[in-house]
């Protein structure tokens, strides 16, 4: 079974925001030796958009996941609707109170908490970059 | 005049009155206070405001990839991955007002 064209792309902006996050915590690390609240500030954001992308995830694959085909093989993560639909309507209730702990309880650095938000744009402004990259070379096999 | 052009001047007119109070106070310490009271109310219109534009973008995107994978299954695969990171991005954007709201409702940069 093969991954469809969104998937893959969904996997390497996945592993992007993974980096640019490691990264952002590196650098706050390297940059503020004696605050790390930063650091972990960028890994609090981090973590909420990792939340946030669970939750979304589960609940499209919930909503357009076909019945399972064994004999066909599905293109689809085969998961359970109605986990889905839960993490997909609890999300922003998740969200607030994982924002409001590592805010007020854990003292997190919010503007390194907005860094960590932002991964995810910078990783997909990387996979766009790379798309023209790869369309203007005319081959679209490195994306594979 | 259209539908549009009235409700952008009532909001516009809504927003005037709203901030027109604070200009009012006149004490360094009332200021403040009324700072503080003022950007609370402001986290929580921003929060709202955020919301209803996140939930109008990600209707629109469901709206439409739901369209299209009724007009062409095969490509379904490309448009859930396209779904799921349009959904993630509106997303983020909402997650910053709710850090921005945060931070004004429990940090208070203004004090108070």
């Amino acid at each position: 079974m093969t991954a469809p064209p969104g998937d893959r792309q969904l996997r390497r902006i996945e592993r992007d925001t993974l980096i640019v996050g490691g990264l952002l915590t590196l650098g706050a690390l390297a940059a503020w030796p004696s605050r790390p609240d930063r650091a972990a500030g960028v890994v609090g954001g981090l973590l909420l958009i990792a939340l946030s992308y669970q939750g979304i995830k589960a609940g499209v694959d919930a909503a357009w996941s076909p019945p399972a085909d064994p004999a066909a093989g599905a293109d689809f993560p085969v998961s359970r609707p109605r986990l889905g639909f839960v993490k997909f309507f609890t999300r922003h209730a998740i969200l607030a109170a994982s924002a409001y702990v590592m805010m007020a309880r854990f003292e997190f650095d919010p503007m390194a908490m907005l860094a960590g938000v932002t991964a995810p744009a910078v990783a997909a402004s990387i996979e766009s970059v790379r798309m023209m990259r790869a369309r203007s070379s005319g081959s679209h096999s490195r994306l594979s | 005049m259209s539908t549009r052009s009235i409700l952008s001047a009532f909001l516009m007119l809504l927003v005037a009155g709203l901030v027109s109070p604070v200009y009012a106070q006149d004490a360094a310490g009332a200021t403040g206070t009324a700072l503080v009271q003022w950007s609370i109310i402001t986290a929580g219109f921003a929060l709202a405001i955020a919301a209803l534009g996140g939930a109008l973008g990600q209707g629109r995107a469901v709206a439409s990839a739901t369209e299209a994978i009724a007009r062409n299954p095969g490509a379904a695969g490309e448009i859930r991955g396209a779904l799921i990171l349009g959904l993630v991005l509106i997303e983020s954007l909402v997650i910053y007002v709710l850090l921005i709201s945060l931070i004004l409702f429990f940090l208070k940069p203004f004090g108070g």
